[in-house]
């Protein structure tokens, strides 16, 4: 039994589109600093349980501690608030907003979190220069390559120090190279402490993840070449 | 876009507005000012007011009006170049400050003018003769009861032109009212007393106290002495209203299906700014803003373009007509009460686009299925 204590807790949760279950009776821990895999065919239901866990949609059934706090007993305002503070978002495009520089795309979770536009632009500034985007900084999210914009989505995406990064298929879209810069951001996010849950299709994504989470229609499966797999249903 | 909508806007209806308070002006000046003024006192019967000056610095003194003149009448004909024409010829008091006609060419009637004549744009057209020509100005003088003439009760006179006078006076024609009236035989005589109010909205006020303390006469505001005047003034005031408010809506609507097509086109950016932990409110504030910011510009940007715009309108006015001249009169309330309405209809605009902006659902947004 860990000693770390879980980020993430997912009982029973279950999401239903209409007669469809989409996610079914899906439960399973994330302890801080863990990088977990989540895999799965199109339409399983990975995106779907993502959403759920980032409090950006709402589970039929089940729970979902984030921290210990049930997100189904919060406010709106307060999962608002919990989005901002606590949990850390990367999409696989069109993450940047285009018409803002990228340390302003960087900066702006900070400076609506604290409201100092000053010291988010340097906070901003010095994750640029930690992904090696600082000769970027002013450029608009526009120009910059697909490697690039998710590179500085992964900044944005900790600048506040979430304690669950999210991640749905962020090399999805890129070449090699570019998914392994990408890949070497978000392995920096768990070393802070944070926990990482990432999508995606790429089976050398899911390999350089200290643990796989596979979905099959709605469920998620037990891995039998995956002893540290901690997953249950 | 939105921009330009908002300029567009606002740079079309400030100089609309300006035009018509410029034509509702230059309606009241031609019939008022420049016509048979604010309250026209007649005689109850006859046709003739005795003691006209007496009656008229009476008049004067009333609060609010700022000048009684006597005006003297007569039927006439006026013939030239082998043409005739009949009329009714006005004797007006050269150095009073107002006068029942506005002159466009020549010079005006001296004090003592006994042979110099204003003829009225259509009466010169029709004899074909022009400032400084020479007509003969036949008067009928036996209407005055006084008169015993032989001559078939006409006095005839040659004239000199010294001016021209259009739109309101164009058929008619103006001499001094002392020669009028001393070939009348009464130098005190006046066929009406014509009172200019310093505010034409005080004509009925006015008009009250002259039937009380002029009981032999009667006195009639324009309102109710000129009710097509009255009607027509009424009329632009009521097209303005409407004029202004189409003007508001025709921004405030294609400014609504600009920002809603703007956030329809931002919905995948307000689903990443709710994942970043943007509140409905903070997304509604952002989009409302946005309306506001891109309002003002607007409006700024508008406002340019209607001073402009007004500039050159007083340059080069839409209506010129026989001295009838329809230049913007632009107020400063107008234009603030026309920037405060579009940026108003503006935020009102784009309240729903940002209402529906922080309805959006994020997670749909963000599954594309939206």
């Amino acid at each position: 039994m860990s000693l770390v204590p879980p980020v993430l807790v997912v009982e029973g949760l279950v999401r239903r589109y209409g007669d469809r279950v989409i996610v079914n009776r899906v439960a399973f821990t994330i302890a801080a600093g863990e990088m977990v895999s989540l895999m799965g065919a199109s339409g399983c239901g990975k995106t779907t349980l993502l959403h759920m866990l980032g409090t950006l949609d709402r589970p039929d059934e089940g729970r979902i501690l984030v921290e210990g706090r049930d997100v189904a007993r919060l406010s709106a305002a307060e999962r608002t608030l919990l989005r901002r503070e606590r949990l850390g978002f990367v999409f696989q495009q069109s993450n940047l907003l285009p018409e803002l520089s990228t340390r302003e795309n960087v900066a702006l979770p900070a400076w609506r979190n604290t409201g100092h536009r000053q010291q988010s632009l340097a906070r901003a500034d010095a994750l640029l220069k930690r992904f090696g985007l600082d000769r970027r900084a002013d450029a608009q999210g526009h120009v910059l390559s697909l490697g690039e914009a998710q590179r500085v989505a992964v900044a944005r995406a900790i600048i506040n120090e979430p304690r669950l990064v999210l991640a749905d298929e962020p090399t999805g879209s890129l070449d090699s190279d570019a998914a392994h810069a990408v890949l070497d951001a978000l392995s920096e996010i768990c070393l802070t402490g944070a926990a990482l849950l990432v999508v995606t299709h790429d089976p050398s994504v899911a390999a350089r993840c200290t643990r796989r989470l596979t979905m099959r229609d709605g469920q998620i499966q037990l891995d039998p070449d995956q002893p540290r797999i901690a997953a249950v249903i | 876009m939105m921009i330009a909508a908002v300029a567009v806007g606002i740079g079309f209806e400030v100089p609309a507005v300006a035009n018509l308070r410029g034509y509702h002006a230059e309606l009241l000046a031609q019939a008022l000012d420049s016509g048979s003024g604010d309250v026209r006192v007649h005689p109850w019967r006859g046709s003739f007011i005795r003691d006209a000056d007496a009656l008229a610095l009476r008049l004067g003194q009333i609060p609010g009006v700022a000048e009684a003149s006597p005006v003297l009448g007569a039927p006439a004909s006026i013939s030239g170049h082998g043409h005739a024409v009949s009329l009714g010829i006005l004797g007006i008091n050269p150095s009073a400050t107002y006068q029942p006609y506005r002159l466009t060419a020549g010079h005006p009637l001296g004090d003592r003018d006994r042979d110099g004549i204003l003829l009225g744009y259509s009466i010169a057209q029709a004899l074909e003769v022009a400032v400084g020509d020479q007509v003969e100005l036949r008067v009928m003088l036996s209407t005055y009861p006084r008169l015993l003439l032989d001559d078939g009760g006409y006095g005839v006179y040659t004239m000199i032109i010294r001016g021209l006078v259009g739109f309101s006076a164009s058929n008619s024609a103006f001499v001094t009212r002392s020669f009028l009236a001393a070939e009348l035989g009464d130098d005190d005589a006046a066929s009406m007393l014509i009172v200019h109010a310093r505010d034409h909205e005080a004509a009925s006020a006015i008009a009250a106290i002259a039937t009380r303390i002029a009981p032999g006469v009667e006195s009639r505001g324009w309102m109710e002495d000129s009710s097509y005047l009255h009607s027509s003034v009424q009329a632009v005031d009521t097209l303005g209203a409407v004029s202004w408010l189409l003007g508001i809506l025709a921004v405030g609507i294609p400014v609504m299906a600009l920002l809603y097509v703007n956030t329809l086109n931002r919905r995948r950016q307000i689903g990443l700014l709710s994942a970043m932990g943007f509140s409905r409110g903070d997304l509604f504030l952002t989009f409302l803003l946005q309306a506001l910011i891109l309002g003002a510009a607007g409006v700024l940007v508008g406002t340019l373009i209607a001073l402009g715009l007004v500039r050159y309108l007083i340059a080069h006015p839409i209506f010129d007509w026989q001295g009838f001249v329809v230049r913007p009169v632009l107020a400063l309330s107008d234009v603030a009460r026309t920037a405060a309405a579009i940026l108003a209809s503006t935020i009102a605009a784009g309240s729903y686009p940002a209402w529906r902006a922080a309805r959006v659902d994020p997670s749909r947004i963000l599954r594309g299925i939206e």
